[in-house]
């Protein structure tokens, strides 16, 4: 995947190796959710073209992107807030017959083979992310940080190629985290996930992420391993302050 | 240690049910104080029933030697407990020092010696006081609610994850500033998910743990207990 020269993000040019996790961080108001939002499809860039293995997808919808392989998640979660916390994650699986009304009528059997089916793979979901227990109540009562991993939950209901991770950190529990960054691990190595994550946890980056890319306004300011990052002075300037320098 | 606050057997949460079961906590006047724990524990619905913002079904919570159990935000406010949510926390239309002044309303007569102090305890925010708010960034626009909630001179302030999202450089930045701001003689007590990077900043911290009190001690202690490292502050 490529980009070509974002005006809206200010020529903002990089690639993503397929099987990579890369980490895309820098200071609040960098540009990269807007990098999100362009990749996904909500977002149109104003110049510019984004490449997707080979493909040119800049005109593409956002229902379109994700039948390709490519989801996301929210920084402010985006949760059906009057479903059921195991309804959300049923949701998401695409192409579901029970989705036809025909289909509904003429093979029954066939659309609830496909629901126990897709149930099963929900509740694996929740029984990983720790969720079990509160599968039935109402995702808009749940509390902040459990909508976050309900979030992360939405995208290992499908076999997607590119999963893009918006600060899948902020607000979850740091013993849960070192969790969910094995799992993400796992998908990258088994499944073949290629992930891209904005973060400001710079251990989860440390640890999960080759190679970071550091934005600022709108631009990349330096792309490399961690070590590299972490120790480019611009970056210490801009982002991590004066006390990561100690520690770097 | 002379508790400014003090919290006994609290049953709280929305309507009927109860989220918190029978918590109790102290902290005492100028005392820093972290709330750590899994996510769903109770932490932010601590903080909301503190502020009257929820169902009190037992126990109690008193101020200062008053009880406040069943008072609404407002009057929490005179009691001297300001409160900042984690989302949703300014008026984003207006500037930074009209925000300020928003947090002064509940006051009488003049206010300018708590707007010195605030811009003297957020000095980056000085140049940017005819900035509209929502135009900051997201480590400014925290500072902008801890100051707004400061117009009132609180003795003792909540912060409900005012680190989330930001950056390692903010971060750092907000829990200096709340050092600062406990220097001025405000108690804070506040929720983190960056638990050891708090505990490494605050006085005594509290575990939840499923809406129960799990552990407690001292900032020193709960960061040396390996077993609660592993268990709530990822390792």
């Amino acid at each position: 995947m490529e980009f070509g020269s974002f005006r809206a993000v200010r020529e903002c040019s990089f690639s993503v190796t397929k099987g990579s996790i890369t980490g895309l961080v820098g200071p609040n108001g960098a540009g990269k959710t807007t990098v999100f939002n362009m990749i996904a499809g909500a977002l149109r860039p104003s110049g510019g073209r984004i490449l997707y293995r080979g493909e040119d997808i800049t005109g593409l919808s956002p229902d379109r992107r994700f039948h390709k392989g490519i989801v996301r998640t929210f920084q402010i979660p985006h949760e059906f807030q009057h479903l059921s916390v195991l309804e959300n994650l049923m949701m998401v699986a695409p192409a579901q017959p029970g989705e036809s009304l025909l289909r509904n009528w003429f093979s029954p059997s066939l659309v609830g083979r496909a629901e126990t089916q897709i149930s099963r793979r929900a509740w694996e979901v929740l029984e990983f992310l720790e969720l079990t227990h509160i599968a039935d109540q109402r995702a808009g009562r749940i509390s902040g940080g459990q909508k976050k991993l309900l979030e992360l939950g939405r995208t290992m209901m499908t076999d997607a190629e590119l999963v893009l991770l918006d600060e899948p950190a902020a607000g979850v529990n740091r013993t849960l985290l070192r969790k969910l960054e094995e799992k993400i691990e796992h998908l990258n190595r088994e499944n073949g996930y290629t992930f891209i994550l904005i973060e400001h946890d710079m251990e989860m980056i440390e640890r999960l992420c080759d190679p970071v890319i550091c934005m600022a306004e709108g631009r990349v300011l330096i792309e490399g391993d961690f070590q590299t990052v972490r120790s480019d002075p611009h970056v210490l300037e801009a982002y991590l302050g004066q006390t990561q320098e100690g520690a770097a | 240690m002379t508790a400014l606050l003090s919290i006994r057997d609290l049953r709280a949460g929305y309507g009927d049910a109860d989220i918190l079961f029978d918590v109790s906590m102290v902290v005492a006047s100028r005392e820093i104080v972290v709330i750590v724990g899994p996510n769903g524990a109770g932490k932010s619905t601590a903080m909301k029933s503190i502020f009257g913002l929820l169902d009190i079904h037992a126990g109690s919570i008193a101020v200062g030697g008053t009880d406040i159990t069943g008072w609404a935000p407002n009057q929490i406010v005179k009691a001297g407990v300001c409160y900042v949510p984690q989302v949703q926390n300014i008026f984003s239309e207006m500037t930074v020092h009209e925000n300020f002044e928003m947090g002064a309303f509940l006051r009488k007569g003049d206010y300018s010696a708590a707007l010195d102090r605030v811009y003297q305890l957020f000095p980056d925010l000085k140049a940017k006081r005819k900035a509209v708010a929502g135009s900051l960034s997201g480590g400014q626009r925290q500072m902008v609610a801890m100051g707004r909630a400061l117009m009132l001179d609180p003795q003792l302030l909540l912060l409900d994850e005012p680190t989330a999202g930001l950056s390692p450089k903010y971060m750092e930045q907000i829990f200096q500033i709340s050092r600062n701001v406990r220097d001025t003689g405000v108690a804070i007590l506040l929720v983190e998910q960056h638990a050891k990077q708090a505990l490494a900043f605050a006085d005594r911290g509290y575990v939840l743990a499923a809406g129960r009190n799990r552990h407690e001690g001292t900032a020193p202690a709960l960061l040396a207990d390996r077993n609660i490292a592993e268990m709530f502050l990822g390792g």
